[in-house]
């Protein structure tokens, strides 16, 4: 029978929030209600200055905003982290779902209301593209949600392949990711590994154990991007990142290939939940792609397997049993700190953090100081509250910080100028598909960008800039057009009578227009946390003043446009500091 | 979804695009014969790298038909292989008793092979020199480091360099020889449709990346106010800080490029009928041949492209999904030849796949995994096609080719193979060796498809 499926009227996030999110994960290590362990380096918990506290929220959100600003300057950093850790998840696969209704084309009956018949053309993988943009521009748990993004682009899946068509199942492994952002790394670990989403992506749904009539062996894919990719990666680090040389100065290889071949082994058995295992073809024909996968022992291999480290495990146990040997063993190898500590360092603050501060956020993840392991919000507040991460605008001027990818320059934009909640955030949707980035959009489980990706210009000077990967030629233009599209035809004032989108309020800026230079430097505390080189701030002052503003309000108008679409552009804004 | 503010878009291009008419105009004002002087499209020769992402199954592209040798890849490949009678035959010239076919969903493939046009080279891999299967099993040589990994191996395969420190590409390389052929343009020898690769990145070069709709124009940053425009060229003037510096100059590149490349692709051949139905494979190629047509106009005599199709990592879905990466490769390659053919320029261009890897002979059952040896195309006017070059694969599990899981051992370097398609672009003897410093590990250097 040929169905459809639509969905229909949109459910604001406010009005989600309101009613009462879920909060995290379970097992959450509570850390101490204020500062982290004593191995990091003390900072002042008061910002120096409002630019200080703008380049701190450019780090720990989707991009800063006046009251952003104004908050941490009242509370100081860890108060308002310790109230972002606390706030209830803002999740978003319950909003998928609530929006679907079966269509049976060759059928009177439907489930479908007349609303949801006329909102009908709106598919489930546009609402679920849509609320992700909806929690990283309006959520008010803004730190879990950046650092959930953070976790995508490392534990990565993408609705490019088979997931495309399965959109709650994508937004609950979204959510999931939320939920554990500040909790443990060992339960994220798992709830990776055992999410249908992971399971279809990295095809370890249905993996089963050698199968000598068919002449087949077990999926390798899991296996290997679980160790090279989720945990240890390939080579053995010292605790600062560092990679560890043998004897003849070689790097010295995590595993190999028999280990993948054991892991592979230890992996099987898992399919998604309420499978059926009377027979092989039942169990191949699952489909329940929603809630963790679950193991049948008649599909796990018993042999005995080499696990990761060289680890042997005997034969005869269960899928269940071989599954925690597997996550007990990488989440405590010595690798996970360093590997994962300095991937969430570039993803939040600088592309090319020092050895000791690596050293540092892998100690925490170490020991919390409580000595809890894998503490992932402890983690994010030795990230965050790391000396190196305030000061090294200053001790490295020619280096610190990273490039922001097209997706947080678009939030940046969004945020700083409070972009217009009560309308749809459809058109979002084309944003992504413009600038080239959307999350869970990724070409493959290697993210958007490797995290040592380097020019060759930066290769020669020992840095790497992974969001150059994606910075193209093509690319560099298409996003700084439609950023350009977004203030002259989307700012309130300005804005089109059509523009499907939500519009940006520059109010405040219009109101500072008469003042080229107030203006300048309201958008560089704003967009660039203080630091327009001098060179741009005269220039850009010097033309703002040659744009008429003093006959009134339309030449202001264009006097802001014109500031803010030029400090968006500009290459201090491109790298976050 | 959003007709509306994809129409305010076009519109808002559409404002920017008035001042890059003005431009062009004032292009044709130039003196003809100043540009492409000398350039007559004689002397001109590209390549074009169709990177095959993830580690395409070439097992299955190109499988054996006769009985033995079917019967043996059959039981290898248990549920992943083809049926006998999907094939396209072929018949190659100068091959030993053995017949083989290519794919079912690959006709394009198969008339190109039968015409001449493509070959296949058998089984190459990245070494860092030869080995034998016990060689391999006892440790006894050196092989590339992290085997069987997609990033590792996909560097291999653009580095042309094993054990090298994988900071430049063999395209790039040399691009840093040929650029100077080029004269005065800035558009680099090495060009990417495919994104930031290692492949094009040399000691001096590194690729211009453009998407296959072409380049794109800075709006509202161009000639149309010349005092925002200054404004922004000061900008993105050179930068101290080393990150704000490669986002700079990734623009004042963008800038001057596309202005040059857009003032000739507005005239330049259409090939969008011949790319109907190819998807985004064929979209970039068609950007290439668009490329290539303006040669002359540029002045160019040397070019390397690179395009990429992703979606090979078929561990599960293998049966569902290869076919139809398969016919829109095949789809995508007949139009690209053919669009050569109508510019002059079939002779002059060599396209080849690479790939992260080959795939285990043996299923998992959903699919295959990574393996090492691979087969690859080769296709073109200056080819010498419908022949296999290298030695085909013993697909015995457990035979003398295979070492574990059906993973095969490469008989042929990827060196060789890169080496054979740049002493065609014209390098000495001496450029080789530079641009390949593991060839002499090899006896073969040129593998003798290209004429």
């Amino acid at each position: 029978m040929k169905s459809i499926i639509l969905s229909f009227a949109v459910v604001t996030l406010a009005s989600a929030c309101s009613s009462g999110g879920s909060t995290g994960g379970s097992g959450t290590p509570t850390p101490g209600p204020q500062g982290g362990p004593p191995t990091t380096p003390e900072i002042d918990d008061r910002p120096a200055s409002r630019a200080e506290a703008s380049r701190f929220l450019a780090r720990a959100t989707f991009g800063p905003t006046d009251e952003g600003i104004d908050a941490v300057m009242q509370s100081g950093y860890r108060a308002w982290i310790d109230a972002q850790i606390a706030m209830p998840a803002t999740l978003t696969a319950e909003q998928i779902a609530a929006g679907l209704c079966v269509v049976e084309l060759e059928s009177e009956e439907n489930e479908c209301s007349e609303e949801q018949l006329e909102e009908g053309t709106v598919t489930a993988s546009d609402r679920r593209a849509r609320l992700w943009w909806e929690s990283a521009v309006w959520a008010p748990d803004q730190l879990r949600q950046r650092v959930a993004f953070a976790l995508s682009e490392i534990f990565v899946v993408s609705v490019n392949g088979a997931l495309g068509d399965l959109a709650y199942t994508a937004g609950t492994y979204s959510d999931m990711l939320a939920s554990n952002a500040f909790g443990s790394y060992r339960t994220l670990l798992e709830d990776v590994t055992l999410h249908p989403a992971m399971g279809i992506y990295l095809s370890m749904v249905k993996n089963r154990k050698p199968d000598p009539v068919e002449n087949t062996r077990p999926d390798e894919n899991y296996a290997r991007e679980i160790m090279q990719l989720f945990s240890i990666g390939l080579v053995e680090l010292e605790a600062d990142g560092r990679v560890r040389l043998d004897g003849n100065g070689q790097p010295i290889p995590t595993y190999d290939q028999s280990v993948i071949v054991g892991m592979a082994h230890a992996l099987t058995g898992w399919n998604f939940r309420e499978a059926s295992d009377a027979n092989l073809e039942d169990w191949l024909d699952a489909r329940e792609t929603v809630g963790a996968m679950q193991p049948s022992q008649l599909f796990h291999d018993t042999e005995p397997k080499t696990l990761v480290t060289g680890q042997v495990v005997p034969g005869m146990r269960t899928a269940e049993q071989d599954l925690t040997s597997v996550l007990d063993l990488l989440s405590t190898h010595a690798n996970v700190g360093p590997f994962l500590g300095k991937q969430l360092i570039q993803r939040l603050v600088t592309s090319n953090p020092s050895p000791e501060y690596v050293g540092r956020v892998s100690a925490v993840f170490a020991d919390n100081g409580q000595g809890v392991r894998g503490d992932l919000g402890a983690v994010v507040r030795a990230i965050l509250l790391d000396s190196e991460a305030m000061e090294g605008h200053a001790r490295s001027p020619d280096t610190f910080g990273k490039v922001r990818e097209p997706l947080l320059c678009a939030t940046a934009m969004l945020r700083a100028f409070r972009a217009d909640q009560s309308v749809s955030a459809a058109g979002l949707i084309e944003l992504g598909e413009s600038i080239g980035q959307q999350a869970y959009l990724a070409p493959s489980v290697f993210n958007f960008f490797r995290p040592d990706f380097a020019t060759a210009e930066l290769r020669s000077q020992g840095l790497v800039a992974p969001e150059m990967q994606i910075t193209t030629h093509s690319y560099s233009a298409r996003v700084a057009n439609e950023l350009g599209f977004y203030v002259f035809f989307g700012s309130r004032g300005a804005a089109d009578d059509e523009f499907e989108s939500p519009t940006l309020n520059i109010d405040r800026e219009i109101a500072m227009a008469g003042d080229p230079g107030a203006l300048v430097a309201h958008l560089e505390e704003l967009l660039v946390g203080g630091l327009l080189a001098p060179e741009t701030k005269s220039a850009l002052t010097t033309y703002l003043g040659t744009i008429p503003a003093d006959e009134g309000e339309p030449s202001r108008l264009e006097r802001a446009l014109e500031a803010i679409y030029l400090v968006l552009v500009s290459p201090e804004f491109a790298v976050q500091k | 979804m959003n007709s509306r503010n994809e129409f305010n878009r076009r519109r808002f291009l559409q404002l920017g695009a008035a001042g890059a008419l003005a431009m062009h105009t004032s292009n044709l004002l130039q003196p003809f014969g100043l540009k492409g002087q000398g350039a007559d499209g004689q002397d001109y020769r590209a390549l074009v790298c169709v990177f095959l992402f993830g580690g395409a199954d070439m097992f299955n592209l190109f499988v054996p038909r006769s009985a033995s040798e079917y019967a043996t890849y059959s039981a290898s490949r248990g549920n992943l292989a083809e049926p006998l009678n999907s094939l396209l035959p072929v018949d190659s010239l100068g091959a030993g008793a053995a017949q083989y076919g290519f794919h079912g969903s690959t006709a394009e493939l198969q008339q190109l092979y039968q015409a001449g046009d493509l070959a296949l080279v058998a089984n190459v891999g990245p070494l860092v020199r030869p080995l034998t299967k016990d060689e391999y099993l006892g440790n006894a040589v050196p092989v590339p480091q992290h085997l069987f990994s997609h990033s590792d191996q996909q560097v291999q395969w653009q580095t042309a360099h094993a054990d090298g420190p994988g900071t430049t590409g063999w395209g790039g390389r040399m691009g840093d020889l040929m650029r100077a052929l080029n004269g005065a343009t800035a558009l680099p020898p090495t060009i990417s449709l495919g994104g930031s690769v290692p492949m094009l990145v040399g000691d001096q070069v590194s690729p211009y990346a453009l998407g296959p709709d072409g380049p794109q124009r800075l709006e509202l940053l161009g000639d149309e106010d010349p005092a925002r425009r200054d404004l922004f060229a000061a900008m993105i003037g050179s930068r101290r800080h080393k990150l704000e510096e490669q986002v700079a100059k990734v623009h004042r590149e963008a800038i001057e490029i596309e202005r040059q490349l857009s003032s000739e692709l507005a005239n330049a051949q259409e090939f969008t009928p011949l790319f109907a139905g190819t998807g985004e494979l064929g979209a970039q190629l068609n950007m290439v041949a668009r490329l290539i047509s303006i040669r002359a106009n540029l002045g160019v005599k040397r070019q390397v492209f690179f395009v990429g199709q992703g979606g090979y990592d078929t561990h599960a879905g293998q049966a569902g999904q290869l076919p139809l990466l398969f016919r829109q490769l095949s789809q995508s390659l007949g139009a690209f030849q053919q669009a050569l053919s109508q510019m002059g320029a079939s002779q002059a261009v060599t396209t080849f796949t690479s790939s992260d890897f080959g795939r285990t002979l043996s299923s998992n059952g959903q699919g295959s995994d990574h393996g090492w040896g691979s087969h690859a195309l080769v296709m073109g006017g200056a080819v010498q096609g419908q022949r296999i070059y290298g030695t085909m694969p013993n697909l015995t599990l457990g035979g003398p080719d295979e070492i574990g899981e059906g993973r095969l051992l490469p008989t042929l370097s990827v060196d060789q193979y890169a080496a054979t398609l740049a002493k065609w672009m014209q390098l000495t003897p001496a450029q080789l060796g530079s641009v390949f410093p593991n060839l002499g590990n090899f006896g073969q250097q040129d593998l003798g498809f290209l004429a």
